[in-house]
């Protein structure tokens, strides 16, 4: 093995260990393709505009959500609310086509990302947590509410094409990828009404529901190609030598077919009313008792799903970002993003990074939107010899109070590079491979 | 190289995808509060439909009618087992050809059928059985027949090739259907009784060889009959006489364990049903209403005790889908202490009568017949209009209960079973429920805490609309548990009416009860 190789095997180690850590949900850090690099980056994020950090903190810690934890969270939910938590995973690379004077340079990613999304009416959380007790008398009404979780994986390729003219420097991206499904659970509610008669005597009920499922039961030990499907990714990067930068991507433009053996679906537009088991012979009541039974309710419903194939579209992202240079040391920037299919809102936000040392940057970050509300957070970015390596979180707001401000992230990305840049933050021309990793080049040839 | 570098990173790739964080598993209490069962109750829920009849005015009645006695045609017919048993023995030796005859013997003879002079008997189930032994070398052919016994015009033959005997006499044995044949028994001048006439044949087989027979070879055939059943009789049969000294069980009041009813009126009729063709001379010398529950016995009081009964013979009609037309003597109870007898609530009425079949002789000439299902029948006829008082009158029944899923079992914290019972009837009543585990003790009891309230009487004294009640029994968690284990529930009903006039019961007059569930569940995800 050669001694490229064996880097490269100490950052992949390096970047497996590192699993476990988690990224801040960042727009603000697009495709970096100014130079001949390899970069892992992982991001996580958990929350809700409306549903407090404690509580959730407490759900997914498994803690018991006694009613100190749950009335507070039932206080600040709106009509409307939404909850989104991801965990993201990527390994790219970025390699000129030969090693001097092209403008041409090839892109190749391994992507990871398990995504829950959830849109639902406060009355629905609260029955869920709560029971429906508290609505005898009442009709609970549910209108366009999701529940969605899905994990996929992605092999990227594509090719990056420079084009320089006078002040102008344009960079385009073009990503084909193939996706490579695990796993999926979705029921999307698009109307259902529940009714709790005052003393209990009956729940009527409406419900116009479709629910989607994706379990591996068979015996093979590898269980992550569940679907398959296609998508691309585009990119264009306008730089100006005054220093200002405007980036805008779309990304995950594609699907998944998740496969028959695997999937199951269920589409149900009913209604019943529901006062009880009948008991048509009172001396026989374990006949009706039967019907009461989880494994009998289950059957009764699994005659329902039908075991077929379907496809999802994946959750298309916008991402938008400007900067511009201040001075030398300081940029500020802001951008957007948005993404399709999905109780995502518009996430905004403005940032400010400056180089405090040559090998140190800090971006405080302010923003809104997204699966949360306003937040303030804070990047650092330590640049040591060849490798750049940051750290930060966009929502250290809610650590200084949690009652005013919701979500959960935080961001990590390592960063070598291949090139002859210099050795600060700044990217280098990834025309210009290093003569030491020339021969990570020849691999691709 | 490639090859190289993309082994690990799919390597990484399957890494990402085992990396899928597992959720673990928060748990919170909900209250739920939802329907559980439902049912309707009405009288016919706890009196099975064929007790039941309205009359005009839609007041529900309990209609019981109960065979108390069956007297069966065994009693008076006695059917022979053997009707032929022949031995052939040569007295020397001698050497029989094929085909040659050497046993014909025809015979008429008396049979007994009880003290009855039958003339004509029609087989309804029934078979003959041979049980014939040869102790030849060689094979005989044995014909069988019985001419006076018909079938569609022909007489019954049997024929069977018995096999010749080995070191060991062969011994046949086989059963030959005689149903739907008819015994003419009146022998060959026709005026005789009980008369069957047989012949019985035997040959060498035509197709064996000459063979020589001895003194000790013996040829013996036995014919019974078997599993006989009679479609029809007629002849005379006789004087016998009847002894009944008897109890008979009845349910109708057997869902009530304690309490007492007070039953405004009834109608009893004690019907001798005869479908004989025999006339009958009975004495009622008692009857007496039996709670074994309490161990008390209200004897009948009725003039109709200890006087002769003269039931007429039932007469033919002709239709051989309905060939009797039967004598009914309705035996009237009129200022009996009826009404007391039942407000015993009885589980067994006995009874003592004696009297004689044929008093008067053979008056008809040997005309007494008997057709299949047609015997002498004591019919017991109990028409209650239901309106009554009930003191504490008390319903218990045990029914099956299946509360277990194992996986759910610890997850109601509190609970509560409602009640909702919408009450048509003018009774108030309690309710409680006792758990029952798989040794059939009772380890518990759920008493709804007040009672389920009579529905109010409009101006007729009928209910104009039911009343509801709601009615709560806590389940603690020391109840929940054995609730898990309950097996079976004993659901006892105390029914209390206002004593100071009898309720008439409507078949309008309905229960609803709805079981609703208040729990506080502890949910794991």
């Amino acid at each position: 093995m050669s001694t490229d190789l064996k880097r490269i095997s100490i950052i992949l180690i390096s970047f497996i260990s590192s699993l476990m850590l988690f990224g801040q949900n960042t727009t603000k850090w697009l495709y970096d393709l100014q130079s001949p690099m390899i970069a892992f980056e992982s991001s996580y994020f958990l929350g809700s505009p409306t549903v407090s950090n404690s509580f959730i903190n407490n759900y997914f810690k498994g803690a018991y959500l006694s009613d100190d934890i749950k009335n507070p969270a039932f206080k600040d939910l709106t009509p409307t609310n939404v909850f989104g938590a991801y965990g993201n995973f990527k390994l790219s690379c970025v390699m000129p086509a030969d090693e001097g004077g092209s403008t041409v340079a090839y892109y190749f990613a391994i992507e990871n990302k398990n995504i829950a999304d959830l849109k639902f009416n406060d009355c629905l959380f609260k029955m869920f947590f709560a029971g429906n007790k508290q609505f005898a008398g009442d009709t609970l009404f549910v209108k366009d509410n999701f529940m969605s979780y899905t994990g996929f994986s992605q092999l990227k390729g594509g090719i990056v094409k420079q084009i320089n003219t006078g002040s102008f420097q344009h960079t385009f991206l073009g990503v084909l990828s193939l996706n490579i499904g695990t796993s999926q659970d979705n029921i999307r509610i698009s109307n259902a009404h529940f009714y709790t008669d005052p003393e209990g005597a009956l729940l009527d009920t409406k419900l116009d529901m479709i629910y989607q499922s994706v379990k591996n039961n068979s015996d093979s030990k590898i269980k992550i190609a569940n679907g398959l499907g296609a998508g691309i990714d585009c990119y264009y990067n306008l730089k100006y030598d005054k220093g200002y930068n405007f980036s805008v991507a779309f990304t995950d433009i594609g699907f998944v077919r998740w496969l028959k053996p695997y999937s199951d679906v269920l589409k149900k537009d009913t209604a019943f009313i529901f006062e009880g088991i009948e008991i048509k012979d009172i001396l026989d009541i374990s006949a009706s008792t039967k019907d009461l039974n989880k494994d009998s309710i289950k059957n009764k419903i699994n005659k329902f799903i039908e075991n077929k194939a379907y496809t999802s579209l994946l959750p298309m992202t916008m991402q938008l970002y400007f900067c511009g240079e201040l001075s030398k040391n300081v940029q500020i920037g802001a951008g957007m993003k948005s993404v399709f299919n999905a109780a995502y809102k518009p996430y905004y936000f403005v940032d400010t990074k400056i180089n405090v040392l040559p090998w140190l940057m800090i971006s405080p970050t302010l923003s809104y939107g997204g699966y949360s509300g306003l937040n303030a957070g804070l990047d650092l970015g330590l640049n040591i010899k060849q490798y750049n390596c940051t750290i930060g979180s966009d929502y250290l707001t809610p650590f200084i109070d949690g009652s005013k401000f919701n979500g959960k992230g935080y961001y990590f990305r390592i960063v070598r590079k291949l090139g002859y840049g210099p050795k600060s933050f700044e990217s280098s021309d990834f025309m210009n491979v290093s003569k030491k990793h020339k021969c990570i080049l020849n691999l691709f040839k | 190289m490639i090859k190289k570098l993309l082994i690990p990173l799919f390597f990484v790739l399957l890494v990402f995808a085992s990396c899928l964080k597992a959720p673990l598993k928060p748990s919170w209490d909900v209250s739920i509060l939802a329907p559980l069962f439902k049912t309707t109750l009405g009288i016919d829920s706890f009196l099975p439909d064929s007790l039941l009849s309205n009359d005009t005015n839609n007041q529900i009645h309990i209609v019981y009618n109960k065979v108390l006695y069956s007297y069966s045609p065994d009693s008076i017919l006695e059917v022979p087992d053997t009707i032929t048993s022949q031995v052939y023995q040569s007295p020397f030796n001698l050497t029989l050809q094929p085909g040659q005859l050497f046993l014909n013997k025809s015979e008429q003879k008396a049979y007994k059928f009880g003290d009855a002079k039958l003339t004509t008997i029609k087989i309804k189930n029934g078979f003959l059985k041979f049980q014939v032994s040869n102790s030849v070398k060689e094979a005989i052919l044995m014909t069988y027949s019985i001419p006076l016994a018909k079938k569609d015009g022909a007489s019954f033959e049997f024929t069977e090739l018995i096999p010749a005997a080995t070191n060991v006499p062969y011994v046949l044995t086989k059963k030959i259907d005689i149903s739907g044949f008819t015994l003419d028994m009146r022998g060959a001048n026709g005026l005789g009784a009980n008369l069957i006439g047989t012949n019985l044949k035997a040959r060498l087989n035509p197709n064996g060889v000459a063979t020589q027979v001895t003194p000790q070879n013996v040829f013996v055939t036995n014919v019974n009959f078997d599993e006989f059943v009679i479609d029809y009789a007629k002849g005379y049969f006789s004087q016998v006489d009847i002894n009944l000294d008897d109890n008979s069980g009845v349910g109708v009041f057997s869902i009530f364990k304690s309490g007492s009813v007070n039953i405004e009126n009834l109608s009893i009729a004690l019907d001798i049903v005869n479908g004989f063709g025999v006339d009958a001379q009975m004495v009622i010398d008692e009857i007496a209403s039996i709670n074994s529950g309490t161990g008390q016995s209200v004897l009948l009081h009725s003039s109709i005790l200890g006087q002769s009964i003269n039931v007429m013979r039932a007469s033919e009609t002709g239709n051989p889908s309905d060939p009797v037309l039967p004598t009914v003597y309705p035996i009237n109870f009129d200022n009996a202490n009826i009404k007391q007898m039942f407000n015993n609530m009885p589980n067994k009425i006995s009874f003592k009568i004696k009297g004689q079949t044929n008093p008067m002789g053979n008056i008809s000439g040997g005309n007494d017949f008997y057709y299949y299902g047609h015997g002498m029948k004591l019919l017991l006829n109990l028409d209650i209009p239901l309106s009554l008082k009930a003191n504490a009158l008390t319903l218990i029944d045990t029914v099956k209960f299946n509360f277990n899923n194992s996986s759910d079992k610890n997850t109601i914290t509190r609970g509560t079973f409602n009640i909702i019972a919408d009450n048509g009837f003018p009774f108030d009543a309690r309710l409680q429920l006792y758990m029952i585990d798989n040794n059939n003790a009772v380890v518990d009891s759920l008493l709804f805490n007040n009672l389920v309230l009579a529905a109010p009487l409009g101006g007729n004294n009928i209910v104009s609309a039911a009343r509801r009640t709601v009615m709560n029994a806590p389940l603690p968690a020391s109840k929940l548990n054995k609730l898990y284990d309950t097996k079976k529930m004993a659901v006892k009903v105390i029914f209390q009416t206002n004593n100071s006039q009898y309720l008439k019961l409507y078949d309008f007059y309905k229960i609803d009860l709805k079981l609703t569930g208040d729990f506080d569940f502890s949910v794991q995800q």
